[in-house]
């Protein structure tokens, strides 16, 4: 009994304290943003920086956490857009076929959003009053880091490149957009390299321990396709382990730590998307939308850094 | 189900067994039994007010409460599943593996081989059934639940991958009936959660397969000392389960029209806070399924409101962790203060029968 | 109470047991008849628990001969003894706590519904707790509704239940032999009593009952004979009224034998 009084009670005091936040909250205008995960820091960076722009421009900004899951991504964003919650969102997708359903009722209830990819995705078959589609472009994205591993065993290697493949680890239809643009890039720029080991890891360490691994069976690599800034960091560590040489590296990514070893001369380039540089470019649009939700959203596309 | 009498007393007929239980219980210790096995929809509703409150007016309006009830629908397929396993003594870690597997089985089906709806289905649920039967089957020969279903979780998400090769299949619209669709305004889940957790209630309270399924869970030497076959029920518990994972994960792709290998963990320990919410023990054979659903609303009205309140998502997580303890804490106390008073108040009596 | 061979409910003659060089048991002879109360006692690693599970079939003795209802049985194991009506009330009691007193008693033999519902195997509640009501008035056990659930139960109903179990499973042969494991180790005293007073009735009732104890006490206050095992051996068999406590004492510490 006592029990059940204490929890009741403390329950209460929580809800009129979130209350209090809730109100203090509450702005003229809100919008909302639905990044892949809260996980990911450069998803945190984009979140902090796209709040100081609410702020400045004088709207609520709440930030939502998908954790990578497309449903949760879609219901999350369901119920700020259909309980009128929000006057915009911003979403970087994870599954643009779970979006559908949003985006019309965005459409039919005109919400203004920002989303990834392409009107086809959505099942749409153009643009839409009130919808921006930021573009992510993988098969510019694979090619990119594909061309430029080309570019270093061209360049270093005399060509002759013997390359470790690890895949994007998604698992999705943009993983294999992107591996396959990935490994018609190295072809391009150096039609005599060959794939001599794929392989999958999202960590360092599994990273690192994979690539030793791999070298047991092929001692001759020289050349390793990194999909994220892990598989790079644990690739250059495994070689250095192994006494071999500084192979090819090219990271899918770019952290502040693998563009310090571009810098060094270790990693011989990184292109990853340019999320924060696009970050005010999105905003600036979904503002515009808010202020006038029945004009057709344009098409954006998010460029590629390359840091060679 | 300590609360079998009572709780089992419910659905049909039960009236008769209720009013004896609660006349024979003294007052104190009836209130006590109420609160223990009602006290998840007492807080459901409890927080269903103060949502409405502090999220006015956005929150309490219908079509936030189909939103509601469609996030908590997957969860509470999931925690069905979860749920079966531990009435019948098992918890099976490698439904999110099954899951991914009868997906993409599905997916596969449909998309490369043309087949018909109805026959898609059909298979990925025979590949949950095969997963249970499988893992039921390894299980009985002596080993660890938990590390057997470890082993399938990796088999299944690897056959999985296997399957559809490496990558995901979009596309697939063919199961946007079981998906997004809603019927006279209801989610489409909603109708496959009723469904399942009417059946499902009823086969655990009221038929004979059912209780001794339960019963197994509880105690297996019980089972075996009067004369039934415990394996049987252990196996028949592995197999429900994994068809609900299989539902599940089709479920999901009706939403999302992709057939993923990816066996997300993250929906499994969701599905075991709905399960130790209501108060399914994690040691076999306690819990009632009406509040496993009631479990997973609670769950997805806790993410709604807090997502429409623009509260910070770590404090959804936060909030979530606690609030199981706190259930765990309370059911305990509970459960030790009613067998407290019951000894104390025991009223057998050995009366003596007139010698012949 | 007559004694003469062919109606022993369960009679034992011979037992060994051994385990590799260890005598466990070493030709023992024991018998219960219908209506009969016996009590068998000894020090730690006397032989009783072993005793027990050889009665129960859940081991199998290395020589020596087992006889149900007068009829030698020659492979002995806990279904057979079960058919022939041998039950035995383990120590652990073996009661599923989440479930109700009645499921208990008739789980595997539950009633059902009329048709067409006993056809999905819809069990039918009412007729099951009237059942065991039934059943309980029978045993003159008043104990919890049946369809409390075991966990709200106290000590002494569980124990009841546990017996009552056992017994009902004799109800429809009418007789046969209950096997007891310190049925009330762990209770308090009016528990204790409940329960003796549950064991005597029993045996009123037509059952044989075998009873492995420390309790002296009830020992005394329940049992028609008394036999106690040492090291192995039955040193003591005796009418209760030829025993007390001193001499149960020193047959039990091995310092004296009677064998009647």
């Amino acid at each position: 009994m006592n029990s059940s009084r204490l929890l009741s009670s403390g329950l209460l005091v929580a809800a009129v304290s979130l209350a209090a936040l809730g109100t203090a909250m509450a702005q003229e205008k809100t919008m909302a943003f639905s990044p892949l995960s809260l996980d990911v820091p450069a998803m945190q960076g984009l979140s902090g920086a796209l709040s100081h722009f609410a702020e400045d421009a004088g709207i609520g900004y709440m930030v939502l956490d998908p954790k990578f899951d497309a449903t949760t991504q879609a219901q999350q964003l369901s119920q700020v857009i259909e309980t009128g919650r929000v006057n915009g969102a911003w979403a970087i997708t994870i599954g643009a076929p779970a979006l559908r359903n949003v985006v019309q009722r965005a459409v039919e209830s005109g919400i203004p959003m920002v989303v990834s990819g392409r009107p086809a995705d959505y099942g749409l078959d153009a643009a839409q009053p009130g919808i921006a589609f930021s573009d992510i472009d993988y098969e510019v994205y694979g090619t990119a880091i594909g061309q430029e591993l080309g570019n270093c065993i061209a360049e270093n290697l005399d060509g002759d490149g013997k390359v470790f493949f690890f895949g994007d680890t998604s698992g999705t239809e943009a993983a294999k957009i992107t591996d396959d643009f990935g490994k018609q890039g190295l072809a391009t720029a150096a039609p005599n390299a060959t794939i001599v080991a794929e392989n999958l890891s999202t960590a360092r360490l599994e990273s690192q321990q994979k690539v030793s691994q791999m070298l047991l069976a092929h001692a001759d690599a020289n050349a390793v396709y990194a999909s994220n800034d892990e598989n790079a960091m644990g690739a250059l560590l495994a070689f250095e382990a192994a006494g071999l040489p500084t192979p090819c590296i090219v990271s899918g990514g770019g952290s502040d730590e693998v563009l310090g070893f571009v810098e060094a001369g270790k990693i011989y380039a990184a292109a990853g998307f340019d999320f924060e540089g696009d970050a005010y470019q999105n905003f600036q649009t979904l503002l515009a939308m808010m202020d006038n939700p029945t004009e057709l959203g344009p098409i954006l596309s998010i460029p590629i850094k390359l840091t060679k | 189900m300590s609360h079998d009498a009572i709780d089992a007393g419910a659905p049909s007929g039960g009236a008769a067994n209720g009013a004896v239980v609660k006349r024979q219980l003294p007052p104190d210790v009836a209130i006590l039994v109420f609160l223990r096995d009602r006290g998840i929809f007492v807080l459901w509703v409890l927080l269903l007010v103060i949502f409405a409150v502090w999220n006015h007016p956005y929150f309490a309006t219908i079509n936030n409460a189909m939103l509601i009830v469609s996030a908590a629908s997957l969860t509470a397929i999931f925690a069905a599943a979860v749920a079966t396993g531990l009435f019948s003594g098992a918890l099976d870690l490698s439904l999110p593996g099954v899951a991914a597997l009868s997906t993409c089985v599905v997916g596969v089906l449909l998309k490369q081989f043309g087949v018909p709806v109805p026959l898609a289905l059909i298979g990925g649920l025979g590949v949950g059934f095969l997963c249970g039967l499988i893992n039921g089957y390894i299980v009985l020969r002596g080993l660890n639940p938990l590390i057997v279903t470890i082993g399938t979780l990796s088999v299944t998400s690897g056959l999985a991958a296997l399957v559809v090769g490496g990558y995901a299949i979009s596309g697939v619209f063919e199961l946007e009936f079981m998906g997004s669709a809603r019927y006279f305004g209801i989610p489409s889940h909603a109708y496959i959660v009723a469904v399942v957790y009417l059946a499902l209630t009823i086969f655990l309270t009221r038929t004979r397969h059912g209780i001794r399924m339960r019963a197994v869970g509880g105690n297996s030497e019980a089972v075996r000392r009067a004369g039934l076959s415990d394996q049987r029920y252990k196996i028949l518990g592995f197999i429900i389960s994994a068809m609900l994972a299989s539902l599940g994960g089709i479920m999901t792709m009706a939403l999302v029209f992709e057939a993923s290998a990816n066996a997300s963990p993250s929906i499994l320990f969701t599905a075991l806070t709905a399960v130790f919410l209501a108060g399914v023990s994690l040691a076999g054979g306690r819990g009632s399924l009406p509040r496993v659903l009631i479990g997973a609303l609670v769950l997805a009205t806790i993410s709604d409101a807090l997502t429409i309140a623009g509260v910070p998502p770590y404090w959804a997580t936060v909030a979530t962790g606690a609030l199981m303890i706190g259930a765990l804490v309370f059911d305990k106390t509970m459960t030790e203060s009613i067998s407290a008073r019951l000894v104390k108040v025991s009223t057998m009596t050995v009366h003596e029968k007139a010698s012949k | 109470m007559s004694k003469s061979l062919e109606n022993a409910a369960l009679r034992l003659s011979g037992i060994s047991k051994h385990y590799g060089y260890i005598k466990a048991l070493d030709d023992v002879d024991l018998e219960v008849h219908p209506g009969e109360v016996v009590a068998l006692l000894g020090d730690n690693g006397a032989g009783k628990s072993t005793l027990l599970k050889v009665m129960s079939g859940a081991h199998q003795a290395s020589s020596g001969e087992i006889a149900v209802n007068g009829r030698k049985v020659d492979r002995y194991d806990p279904r057979v003894a079960s058919e022939l009506g041998v039950e035995m009330v383990y120590q652990d009691l073996a009661l599923i706590d989440t479930l109700d007193i009645s499921t208990n008693l008739q789980l595997g033999k539950e009633p059902l519904m009329p048709f067409p519902l006993n056809l999905l195997g819809f069990v039918d509640f009412r007729r099951m707790h009237e059942i065991t009501e039934t059943q309980l008035e029978r045993l003159g056990v008043r104990t919890a509704p049946a369809e409390r659930p075991v966990e709200m139960l106290s000590g002494g109903q569980r124990q009841v239940t546990a017996i009552a179990r056992a017994a009902v499973r004799l109800f429809e042969r009418g007789k046969g032999t209950i096997l007891m494991d310190e049925p009330t180790a762990a209770l308090g005293y009016e528990q204790t009593k409940m329960v003796e007073g549950l064991i005597r009735r029993m045996a009123d009732t037509g059952f044989a009952i075998v009873l492995v104890t420390h309790n002296l006490p009830l020992c005394f206050n329940v049992s028609d004979r008394i036999a106690v095992l040492n090291r192995g051996r039955k040193v003591a068999d005796v009418p209760r009224s030829e025993a007390d406590h001193s001499s149960v004492v020193a047959w039990i510490t091995g310092a004296e034998r009677a064998i009647a």
